[in-house]
């Protein structure tokens, strides 16, 4: 039981992991295969995308700074 | 049972195309090397992005680790030490990506080459550091 319920769990993490990647990957193959161009509301929502991301990991670095453990 | 295994064939099916994605757009960069374009600033940063950033926020979100411990399949946590360096990088990634692109912009074409492969290189070393987080096992 223990073995299914870590399986299931590994199954969740690869597939979230692949949820956040798959958009990108999708994209820059889209730009190197298909001639695709950005527009300039492409680029802002990536932009806005990567500043919530980083403000995440610096949430986290904060904390991890301020853990005495 | 099935559903299980036929979830974790999807799952790591995903974490080996990742990797020919990531070998073909080095390839063709590497090809590209005298004129950097739009497209291929582009397209090295929804790479970044799928390849480092995500998996690096994904990373950050797992519990931290305790002094002694690191990331296992059991026990997925992130080392502070890691992720800060991580951080480091990525914010000269960030700073790279700027700097290219202010010389495309610019018709700098030298200048953008050179900042292109300045950018590269530290995208390397990004791409070396979230291997050893192990996050990658997971698909990521």
């Amino acid at each position: 039981m223990a073995d299914i319920q870590l399986a299931i769990k590994l199954a969740k993490m690869a597939y979230d992991a692949g949820k956040d990647m798959y958009p990108y990957v999708k994209t820059a193959y889209e730009i190197m295969f298909k001639n695709k161009i950005l527009t300039a509301e492409e680029r802002d929502a990536m932009t806005k995308q990567e500043q919530e991301w980083r403000a995440d990991i610096d949430k986290v670095i904060a904390e991890d700074d301020a853990a005495t453990d | 049972m099935k559903k299980i295994i036929a979830l974790i064939i999807v799952a790591l099916s995903i974490g080996g195309c990742a990797k020919e994605m990531q070998n073909l757009s080095s390839a063709i960069s590497a090809a590209q090397n005298f004129k950097i374009t739009q497209g291929q600033v582009d397209a090295a940063r929804n790479s970044y992005d799928g390849f480092v950033l995500a998996p690096m926020r994904r990373y950050a979100k797992l519990v931290r680790c305790r002094t002694g411990e690191s990331l296992t399949l059991n026990n997925p946590c992130h080392d502070r030490k890691l992720l800060k360096q991580l951080r480091e990088v990525d914010r000269k990634v960030e700073a790279a990506f700027i700097t290219t692109q202010n010389r495309i912009t610019s018709g700098d074409d030298k200048g953008a080459v050179l900042a292109y492969n300045s950018l590269m290189s530290l995208i390397d070393i990004g791409k070396a550091l979230i291997n050893q987080t192990g996050i990658s096992v997971l698909g990521g």
